[in-house]
């Protein structure tokens, strides 16, 4: 068991720590049942393993795996995977086409490891004939994709599994609230304020030269879109790893790092994500959404 | 899709469907979300502590020392920090001459009026009375990637008869994802030393209540190089460990401290030349090389903080220092109790003479040379004891008391006859108390 997670005794409760989605996963939880955090952890630990499992694209055996290599062939998706297409359909929709879970093919032309290799022209256009959910025919629960194009859940799953990791910990609770923070490396969704009343204090990162800042959340979510990492420079110009699923480009002039309030994780990373998209317009966009945002240029 | 707008719909219909749809997904309703920015928080406040401290040797010197210190933490990160500390000290202190079984009679150090010591007794210097005022300023500056800063600080100190000016600056590099941190300081101070009544002339004797040959005011200066790593060994441990080396030129000679004196074969005081008995005036090298290693090691023990540190000290005037330091925090939800034990030991500096021989005292005169019956430069052992109690105050400020008890000993480097008789150097007994509190 020590192998899996971590369980520190902290000043007022317990803190879980594993790793999962490539992130550093913490549960913070306030009480002083020893027992009962083991359990809240376990269960939080065992969900995401499961998500993460589930929906890998690097994994061969999975249902991941079976979508994008199902050569022309219809599938029948279950009831889980069958909401998340569902939501994908619903975003692509909303956003005229921006959020595509369909372009994470063009990672294949970009490899954002800071340096200044560019793709060519070429290798983009490419990859454009097989991007577009709209080529993919979803009818519930029976899904068919043209040959060649893939599905990447990665723009969502982390957040969908910060949510999930918190509603399986709070069924494990029957009697008072206990409050919970899970944060999956920034992601992360808090049950309500902590034992005193007192909301829980979330720091947020300065990139390039940004202002940090400490947040007071006493109910909902916070996720973070950037590039802090992930990136390419080229002539000083910088490529940022949020791209254009239509032109195969990175939006240009988009900030450093987004940072949206919700209720849920999963709608704070899509705003968050959202708002990347609309490059130099994200301020105007957030502004409009009003979303208590955090944004850094 | 509206292809004129290649942006999307934006307007608050996003935030509803995505609403609708993550409720779907999650199969859940949720409780809404409350967020704010507590931006106020990083930019602080000015924080305040102030401190109180009074020192007190059995008969000999008392000081009580007040101080504040302010400090603010910027947006950028960046740290401004003042502190001032008053030190007013009053009683007596050892002149360096020996205990003998006469009456002694001294020259007072602005050479008008002498004080006597009476037989079997140290001698000691009553006029001893200073007042000090100290101030340092500080600036943490972050650099770029807030993995490296530097530390700039600038310090002033002020005594009737001392003038002291210093800076320094410190590199601190975080590596290793911040498990370690290398630092690289400078620093430098550079002093004006103003002896009451001019700087006596070295190994000369002191001579009787009246005009005597003196010499002007002294300078001294300093530079040191400080190089430290501090390494988080597990999650409850930390070590660290430093360099220093510090190199001084100029005047070291402590203007106020004399030597006895006496007959190699009795022990006795050799007669003056216009006092009944010899003293010189000590005499110390222009330049001084001093070396440190520290090391320490900080562990976190099911919510108690342990530390215990070691620090050898050396220099070229062959002092060698060890000094031993341990405390152990208990924490309790809203106070915590401390206790402290700090054992120091030291090798005596070459020239360090409890007193000399008239033989020695020609030689000395007629060749030059070195000298000292300073204990702080003689073999000593000495030994703290405290105990600190912190506590929040009823306003929720955090306020400590700490009661330290400190013992030293000495062991005299040379005896001659009947000083075998004489306490030559005798115990030093401190009690110091402290109080601080912070808002």
């Amino acid at each position: 068991m020590a192998d899996l997670y971590k369980i520190d005794k902290t000043e007022h409760g317990f803190t879980g720590r594993f790793d999962a989605m490539a992130s550093p996963c913490e549960i913070l939880m306030d009480l002083h049942d020893p027992l009962l955090a083991q359990q809240l952890v376990h269960a939080a630990y065992s969900e995401a393993k499961r998500i993460e499992q589930k929906f890998s694209r690097y994994i061969n055996t999975n249902l991941m795996f079976k979508m994008n290599n199902s050569q022309g062939e219809t599938i029948t998706l279950d009831e889980e995977s069958s909401l998340l297409m569902d939501f994908a359909f619903t975003c692509y929709d909303m956003s005229d086409g921006f959020f595509d879970v369909t372009s994470g093919i063009l990672r294949r032309a970009w490899k954002f490891d800071g340096s200044d290799t560019l793709p060519s022209d070429i290798q983009i256009k490419e990859l454009l004939p097989f991007i577009g959910l709209q080529k993919v025919i979803w009818k519930k629960p029976d899904l068919t994709m043209p040959i060649n194009m893939e599905l990447d859940f990665g723009g969502i799953g982390k957040e969908y599994a910060v949510d999930r990791c918190l509603q399986k910990a709070m069924e494990k609770n029957t009697g008072k609230r206990i409050p919970i923070l899970i944060n999956f490396g920034g992601d992360l969704v808090c049950n309500g304020p902590r034992f005193n009343q007192q909301p829980w204090q979330v720091g947020i990162e300065s990139v390039g030269g940004g202002h940090s800042a400490v947040v007071s959340l006493r109910q909902g979510a916070l996720a973070t879109s950037g590039d802090a990492r992930r990136f390419l420079l080229k002539d000083d110009v910088r490529y940022s790893h949020i791209l254009n699923p239509q032109t195969g480009h990175p939006i240009m002039d988009a900030p450093r790092s987004v940072t949206v309030a919700a209720a849920t994780c999963v709608e704070a990373g899509l705003l968050s994500t959202l708002a990347m998209l609309q490059g130099s317009g994200s301020k105007a966009f957030l502004a409009e959404q009003e979303v208590v945002h955090w944004v850094q240029d | 899709m509206n292809n004129q707008n290649r942006k999307l719909k934006s307007n608050k219909d996003i935030r509803k469907i995505l609403t609708s749809a993550t409720g779907c997904l999650l199969g859940v309703t949720t409780a809404g979300v409350q967020a704010e920015s507590d931006t106020a928080n990083l930019e602080g406040e000015w924080k305040t502590d102030i401190a109180v401290l009074g020192y007190t040797e059995t008969d000999r010197v008392s000081a009580f020392e007040p101080a504040i210190a302010i400090k603010k933490t910027f947006e950028d990160e960046s740290v401004l920090g003042f502190k001032l500390v008053f030190d007013a000290l009053t009683g007596a202190s050892a002149n360096g001459a020996s205990a003998t079984g006469e009456v002694q009679t001294f020259t007072r150090p602005s050479g008008s009026g002498t004080y006597i010591t009476g037989k079997d007794e140290t001698p000691l210097d009553d006029t001893f009375r200073d007042t000090r005022i100290n101030f340092t300023a500080n600036y943490e500056q972050p650099l770029s990637d807030r993995l490296e800063k530097i530390v700039w600080g600038a310090n002033i100190s002020n005594e009737f008869d001392f003038t002291s000016f210093g800076g320094s600056g410190t590199f601190m590099r975080d590596l290793n994802q911040r498990n370690t941190t290398l630092s690289a300081g400078f620093s430098f101070e550079i002093d004006a030393i103003k002896p009451v009544g001019g700087a006596p002339v070295a190994l000369t004797e002191m001579q009787a209540a009246g005009p005597s040959t003196r010499e002007g005011e002294k300078s001294r200066n300093m530079v040191e190089m400080l190089l430290g790593v501090t390494q988080v060994v597990d999650r409850n441990t930390l070590m660290q460990f430093n360099y220093g080396v510090a190199v001084s030129n100029g005047y070291h000679t402590d203007a106020y401290k004399i030597v006895s004196v006496v007959d190699e074969v009795t022990g006795v005081v050799a007669p003056g030349e216009s006092l009944d008995g010899k003293y010189l005036y000590e005499s110390r090298p222009d330049g001084r090389i001093k070396h440190s290693l520290f090391a320490k090691v900080k562990r976190n023990i099911s919510g108690d903080v342990a530390d215990a540190s070691y620090r050898f000290m050396w220099d070229d005037w062959g002092v060698a220092s060890s000094t031993i330091d341990m405390h152990y925090r208990f924490n309790q939800k809203s106070w915590y109790l401390e206790p402290h034990v700090r054992y120091y030991s030291q090798q005596a500096a070459d020239f360090y003479h409890t007193s000399i021989t008239t033989t020695q005292a020609t030689l000395l005169e007629t060749s030059g040379g070195d000298l000292t019956a300073d204990y702080r430069l003689g073999e000593m052992a000495a030994t703290t004891i405290g105990l600190k109690l912190g506590f929040l105050t009823p306003g929720g400020n955090k306020s400590s008391i700490r009661l330290e008890y400190y013992n030293q000993t000495s062991r005299a480097s040379d005896v001659y006859g009947a000083q075998s008789s004489q306490d030559l150097v005798p115990d030093v007994d401190a009690v110091i108390m402290q109080y601080n509190y912070s808002f």
